[in-house]
């Protein structure tokens, strides 16, 4: 598979993962026994995309880094630009690293606590915290991934 | 009325219940865990950052460079502290806020050490 595959593949990942980020989330609006059901569903997926996508992104940076005139890497850094690899992708790649931490701490939330979070909204409210921190630590590598391929694709 | 409860259903609720409560019981650590991970990783990077020996220790795969080192040490050590908080940390109270705010001051420490400016800043305060 080229690397444009990997990217592709890293990207529709990361969009599988901001839905079930949704279905999750939905879920904890008005908990039943059901809803805890999907909500168990929601978040194993969410945690099974963000390891994938990591995976995944791990491999295309391989491409993006390769020490030849014609990566990426070596294109921003010689271009007018070079402080979308500097500044930016610094961060997209640990941000994008810390992800699946946070999808493993809400799938062990949601299966630890289970029954409870259906009786104690202050521990929904904490979920929904720990499910919006995934949420917008992927949006900064998902946004920040898509302003770097803009200006140098692998 | 004399209601009777076959033995085996009472074994099945028990059995039930103590895993439930295994379960709840590892949701600490995990926190612990997530945090661990990118204060590490953070640590991790301004190393590499000041200590080429550091840098090159880190280099576990030349196609990522030091960036493999510092997130395989980081996720092992978020393990190390996830499975160690329910052997450990037993007797610390179990508030789930307060949980919550140790995850997220991990992660908010984490990206603050991988965002070049800080960790520029951070290297020439060590150099």
């Amino acid at each position: 598979m080229s690397p444009e595959w990997w990217a592709l593949l890293h990207g529709f990942l990361a969009t599988l993962f901001l839905m079930s980020f949704s279905g999750s989330y939905v879920e904890l609006i008005s908990p039943n026994l059901s809803s805890l059901k999907r909500l168990k569903l929601g978040v194993s997926l969410m945690a099974l995309s963000s390891w994938a996508i990591f995976l995944t992104g791990t491999y295309a940076y391989i491409f993006y880094r390769a020490p030849v005139p014609g990566s990426a890497r070596s294109r921003i850094l010689a271009g007018t630009t070079p402080w979308v690899h500097t500044l930016l992708m610094e961060l997209k790649e640990f941000s994008g690293a810390y992800v699946p931490a946070i999808a493993v701490l809400a799938v062990a939330i949601v299966f630890g606590w289970n029954y409870r979070l259906l009786s104690e909204p202050r521990l929904r409210q904490v979920l929904g915290v720990v499910l919006w921190a995934g949420m917008l630590w992927t949006l900064l590598a998902y946004g920040l991934g898509a302003y770097i391929t803009k200006t140098a694709a692998i | 009325m004399n209601t009777t409860v076959p033995l085996g259903e009472v074994k099945r609720v028990l059995l039930r219940e103590r895993s439930e409560a295994s379960y709840e019981a590892i949701v600490p650590g995990v926190f612990l865990g997530a945090a661990v991970v990118p204060v590490v990783i953070g640590c991790l990077h301004v190393l590499a950052e000041v200590s080429p020996k550091a840098k090159s220790f880190l280099t576990l795969h030349a196609g990522i460079g030091p960036y493999s080192g510092k997130v395989l040490f980081g996720y092992l050590a978020g393990l190390l502290a996830a499975l160690l908080w329910p052997l450990v940390g037993r007797r610390v109270g179990h508030s789930a806020r307060a949980w919550l705010a140790v995850f997220l001051g991990g992660l908010l420490l984490g990206t603050a050490l991988v965002f070049t400016p800080v960790v520029h800043w951070l290297a020439e305060l060590l150099q």
